[in-house]
């Protein structure tokens, strides 16, 4: 049998059928009044069944579609094709489940009382049914987006040979190869010496790794004070513009400034130009004063650029705190400042989250001013990266490190900033002041 | 404890006037309701003298000092909000600790004044709780307790049962009041119901158009309207009033007929107007009784049962509406023709053109 598709996609398709067996039909099962157990099992048939059946249609539709002369869309039409006609039979096959006469009362329906949900709609198997299919949906996606990023985990942790191997080898021995080529600079070494190096037991243990490609490591390499650069000034350069926009959004939101409206438009007109059509003037102005390649000079550029974000944002989050909680806390003895600190920080905390990974990612990501406008005491991960291509061969699995390693804290800020972001995100819409 | 004073305080906003120049003054201890429709000044005025807002005119005093400008921290004042602005961060006993944690109190005092106030108001029970799990009753009891815990020298309360549920709302008048005489507090109360004010306040400020229209005991305002104003808006239904011509001593109803006007008020009368001319015949429902040998005709409009007794809406004339109290055993059927008296002592008349009340000397 031939199926129109790489080998990928039958596997992520057939993937795809198994989860909704197994997510799907223990929810019918328990309905009919069986147990969990069977449920999954069944599932687990339902999906393998579905799956075959899946690329039994698409090997059926494929000549159809084919006449279409459009290989791509032909495809995309195959597939939702073949999963509409699978919905459809599973969701008829259902109705033919029998019900079970052993000891388990049947969950939900109109006669039976409701322990997870008050809506009449959201007990139906058949709508509970059909959300496991929509999260198998999510799921898979998801799936896809992170390929990538898996990818690129993996080669961090693969051997220099691993690396560009053809086809690409998905099981391989990790290695720490990548991450110390990536903090170190090492030497070649000749036979000779290698047999030398071979004799020492004072050797760490990357100092043996690297000893097995012949080089000796000699110190840190640049990138380890690229990405304290980064850390540095991104950190910076976030605290200062949540730091300044949540005055100025707290001072736009409360009091009767004479131009407000303008000044706002003001500070959002600095978002409407590229950043990159001003970078030739200000390196000019930066070489002129000092500033360039300097921590304090990136970190008010970076700083300039989120504020206007973080002004408009925070005052969306701030607009919608009412007056009444500081005017209580006025009344009850305590100064504006003390005020805006116990009551409006607490209350704006979403915002303020939302605002932080905004700007944070910002200034960590941010490539076309850090390459110009700086050079080595202040350059940032970014412009870097590229740079380590090492000499006779591009080192993927280094460059892989590198990526990995820039990606952690961003990973690690949005984390512990998640609980507050999801609301910050849907709900801080930002509104004409 | 304090007594508060406003001389001439008035509130612009640009143009226009938000409080027009206001006197008043509230005696310590006093319970002073600011009453009147919404956007008549009265929760501006409030705000005044919390400090919230800024006058553009005039003087505020608290106990003889002047606070015109002081920051409302300084004034130790406290205000209970409409929709209690408890902090949401907060546990209950964090909330109502948080005034006294601003005066630098002691750990120990804190907690010995949160649990007088607690068990005053009750809610010992729900100290450790956020205010968003509680009732609407149990949130403003809270909002209650900030503010009585630090003693202040006024209360000031803006519409504090307006977001309740009817049935909270009397139970909390009820402890509101109760509350006011065992606390003995300096209280200003804003609200636009006037059932409210006549059962709270010792003394009632009606409020309209950014103006005093009439400060009194609930029974002064009731009985004794200052203007056409307070006349319609105290009262559920207001006043009767009815325009009329006077002459000698009578009192004609347009295209009605003849009410002779109570020898009392004669004299009063004659000299308001010459003698002759437009009045308003203002009266309370109460005042109206039915009987077959009534003075004024009119016709029976429509009767609502209001349980202790039955308001009787009465066509006059098929020139307007009179509404009368009668008692709940009585029935009439619609479009039947009756008669009714008024009690002379309940009569108050108006002068149509500056719509204030025309005063009688009262003999003693």
């Amino acid at each position: 049998m031939n199926i129109p598709l790489p080998d990928f996609w039958i596997a992520y398709f057939f993937l795809f059928w198994v989860l909704v067996g197994l997510t799907a039909t223990p929810v019918v099962l328990r309905h009919k009044g069986y147990a969990g157990w069977l449920g999954a099992l069944a599932g687990l048939g339902v999906g393998v069944i579905g799956g075959a059946v899946f690329m039994l249609l698409l090997v059926v539709l494929d000549p159809i579609t084919d006449s279409l002369d459009r290989p791509f869309l032909g495809a995309v039409i195959s597939i939702l094709g073949g999963a509409a006609i699978i919905l459809v039979l599973l969701n008829v096959l259902k109705n033919f489940v029998p019900v079970s006469g052993g000891g388990i009362q049947a969950v939900g329906g109109p006669r039976t009382p409701v322990a997870y949900s008050t809506r009449v709609d959201k007990v139906d198997p058949t709508w509970q049914a059909m959300q496991a299919v929509r999260a198998s949906v999510v799921i898979m996606l998801a799936a896809l987006t992170l390929i990538p990023v898996l990818w690129m985990s993996m080669t961090a942790f693969k051997s220099r040979a691993d690396a560009v191997a053809s086809p690409p080898k998905v099981i391989f021995e990790p290695t720490m190869e990548g991450f110390i080529s990536l903090l170190t600079k090492r030497r070649q070494l000749n036979d000779e010496q290698i047999a030398e190096y071979e004799q020492r037991d004072d050797l760490a243990w990357y100092d043996e790794v690297m000893l097995e490609r012949g080089q000796a490591i000699i110190g840190q390499s640049d990138y380890v004070k690229r990405l304290r650069n980064s850390l540095i000034i991104a950190g910076s350069s976030t605290i200062l513009s949540v730091g300044l926009g949540l005055l100025a959004a707290y001072a736009f939101s409360r009091f009767n400034i004479p131009g407000e409206g303008d000044l706002l438009f003001f500070i959002l007109s600095t978002r409407m130009l590229p950043p990159v059509v001003v970078t030739i003037p200000i390196f000019l102005m930066y070489r002129e004063i000092n500033l360039y390649d300097t921590y304090p000079g990136i970190i008010l550029l970076y700083t300039a650029f989120n504020l206007s974000f973080s002004v408009w944002l925070l005052k969306g989050f701030i607009d919608e705190i009412p007056r009444e909680y500081e005017e209580a806390a006025l009344v009850d003895g305590y100064t504006r400042l003390q005020a805006f600190a116990k009551v409006v920080l607490p209350q704006a905390v979403t915002g303020i989250a939302a605002t932080t990974v905004f700007s944070f990612i910002f200034a960590w990501n941010e490539y076309a001013f850090a390459l110009m406008l700086t050079a080595d005491n202040a350059r940032t991960a970014p412009p870097s990266i590229p740079s380590v291509l090492g000499t006779g061969g591009i080192e993927w699995a280094a460059i892989a490190a590198g990526s990995l390693g820039f990606l952690i804290p961003v990973v690690l800020v949005t984390f512990a900033l998640r609980r507050y972001l999801l609301r910050g995100v849907t709900f801080g819409a930002i509104r004409q002041g | 404890m304090a007594t508060i004073e406003l001389i001439n305080v008035e509130k612009k906003f640009g143009e226009f006037n938000a409080v027009k120049p206001m006197n008043l003054t509230i005696n310590n201890g006093e319970f002073v309701v600011l009453l009147g429709p919404s956007g008549c000044g009265k929760t501006t005025s409030l705000r005044m003298i919390s400090g919230l807002e800024a006058v553009t005119g005039g003087q505020i005093l608290l106990d003889g000092r002047d606070v015109t400008w002081a920051h409302p921290s300084d004034r130790d004042i406290a205000f209970v909000f409409q929709f209690f602005a408890l902090y949401s961060h907060m546990t209950v006993r964090q909330n109502i600790s948080f005034p006294l944690q601003a005066q630098h109190e002691t750990k120990d005092t804190i907690r010995q004044r949160v649990a007088e106030v607690a068990q005053l108001l009750r809610i010992e029970n729900v100290l450790d709780a956020h205010p968003s799990s509680l009732s609407g009753g149990d949130q403003q009891r809270v909002a209650l307790a900030r503010a009585l815990v630090r003693r202040p020298a006024a209360f000031l309360m803006d519409e504090p049962l307006g977001a309740l549920d009817a049935e909270f709302r009397e139970t909390m008048r009820a402890e509101i009041k109760r509350l006011h005489i065992e606390q003995h507090a300096t209280t200003v109360y804003v609200t636009h119901d006037q059932i409210e004010a006549m059962a709270m306040g010792d003394r009632i400020v009606v409020m309209s158009a950014a103006e005093v229209q009439q400060v009194g005991t609930p029974a002064q305002v009731y009985h004794n309207p200052a203007n056409l104003f307070v006349a319609r808006f105290i009262g559920s239904p207001g006043m009767n009033l009815i325009p009329g011509q006077y002459a000698q001593g009578v009192f004609n109803i347009p295209d009605c007929g003849p009410y002779a006007v109570p020898a009392e008020w004669q004299p009063a009368l004659n000299k308001a107007i010459n003698g002759e001319g437009k009045v308003v015949l203002g009266f309370r429902p109460e005042a109206v009784t039915v009987s077959a040998q009534g003075e004024v005709p009119a016709t029976v409009y429509a009767t609502d049962l209001h349980g202790g007794y039955t308001m009787l809406h009465m066509d006059l004339c098929n020139n307007q509406l009179v509404h009368a109290r009668t008692t709940r055993e009585t029935q009439y059927k619609i479009n039947t023709p009756v008669r009714f008296d008024l009690n002379p002592s309940m009569v108050r008349f108006f002068h149509p053109d500056t719509e204030k009340a025309i005063v009688r000397e009262v003999t003693a």
